[in-house]
């Protein structure tokens, strides 16, 4: 993932925290689903941004929310997943 | 859906949503279980307002103001007793006010006691009168149990249908877990009344809670689709009044059929709540 994409994939979220009226910080290690800072839709709607932005296809992959629980992993998920 | 219960979580429902995801959730320092446990403190000290609520309206509208039980004003229309509209709709309204107060009290007591065992668990429900839509009520009136219908039914259904139309596939997948995933859940939760009921007594008596999540897919699949096609609701006093009028609406009409008890049939609800509008 390129620095353009993360930038865009960080604004994603913290809009998405924004919507939570979670106006904290974001750290690229810190836990979003897990922590419970989003909810499984968010999640969803995460799964559909990156499969849009990457090519990701997602029904192929064994899922576990660990693996997009922090820009870190969502990163290196992309990195090994992404088709383009 | 069978998982492993903890303590605090004794229903069908798990509050905590299971082993794996707790351990993620304990506290890892000791200020950080004192945060959480203080949170929990607070939790059920917020819990028993809450109960403490419920009581008073009871009492008050109950008990004083003679407001029949929804049961006692469905009863009431079907002996076509007289029953000013007034009472009917207040029966209708206090009995979802009691029934969210019951929720929101019974899922502060679990988390509460969960915090206070060290796992940082967010709330099960969250500001439910602050939903700008029906998807965020469903959200915030009880996380654990839309966590379990997400985690069983709307996430390999998301994965696997209609991945070609994002808006098929949202609306789908959300009917697949607010809709068919709440039946098959609400009816297994019950399926010792096949003893007593017999196969064909349960399946008639459910019938109205099948209506409901009928209803009630269909509502928040609309609006995951309205929200994915960038709807924003208005942040405006009015917009939110607006909101509030609409998804409590919703939600007070839908309590009808979805009460929990099984002694009227899916006919006579939708007669009493014709009844409400005026239609007989």
């Amino acid at each position: 993932m390129n620095s353009d994409g993360k930038l865009k994939l960080r604004k994603f979220l913290k809009e998405a925290l924004e919507k939570h009226g979670d106006h904290g910080e974001l750290d690229d290690s810190e836990s979003l689903f897990v922590s419970g800072r989003l909810d499984s839709f968010s999640m969803m709607q995460l799964v559909m941004q990156l499969e849009e932005s990457f090519g990701l296809d997602f029904s192929t992959v064994d899922f576990d929310v660990s693996l997009i629980d922090s820009l870190d992993e969502i990163e290196a998920f992309v990195d090994a997943n992404a088709s383009s | 859906m069978g998982v492993l219960r903890p303590f605090w979580s004794p229903t069908f429902l798990p509050f905590g949503k299971g082993a794996a995801f707790l351990r993620k959730t304990f506290a890892k320092s000791p200020e950080d279980l004192a945060v959480t446990q203080i949170k929990g403190v607070k939790l059920l000290l917020w819990a028993n307002v809450l109960l403490a609520m419920k009581i008073i309206l009871v009492g008050v509208f109950q008990d004083q103001l003679q407001v029949p039980s929804l049961a006692a004003a469905q009863d009431a229309f079907l002996a076509q007793q007289s029953q000013s509209l007034a009472q009917a709709w207040a029966a209708v309204i206090l009995s979802t006010a009691t029934y969210s107060l019951q929720i929101a009290f019974w899922g502060h007591l679990f988390i509460g006691i969960a915090r206070l065992a060290g796992f940082r668990l967010p709330r099960s429900t969250w500001r439910p009168l602050g939903s700008k839509t029906l998807m965020e009520y469903f959200n915030r009136f009880h996380y654990y149990f839309k966590e379990l219908l997400v985690d069983f039914f709307f996430v390999p259904t998301f994965f696997k249908m209609f991945r070609g139309h994002p808006r098929l596939r949202l609306f789908f997948a959300t009917f697949m877990a607010a809709g068919v995933g709440n039946a098959i859940w609400h009816f297994l939760r019950d399926i010792d009344l096949i003893v007593t009921m017999g196969l064909g007594g349960v399946l008639a008596s459910f019938e109205s809670y099948a209506f409901y999540c009928l209803v009630l897919a269909t509502g928040l699949g609309l609006s995951q689709v309205r929200m994915n096609m960038g709807f924003k609701p208005s942040l405006s006093l009015a917009g939110r009044l607006r909101s509030f009028l609409f998804v409590w609406s919703f939600v007070v009409c839908l309590h009808a059929f979805s009460d929990g008890s099984r002694s009227h049939t899916l006919g006579e609800r939708l007669a009493f709540v014709g009844s409400l509008f005026g239609v007989s």
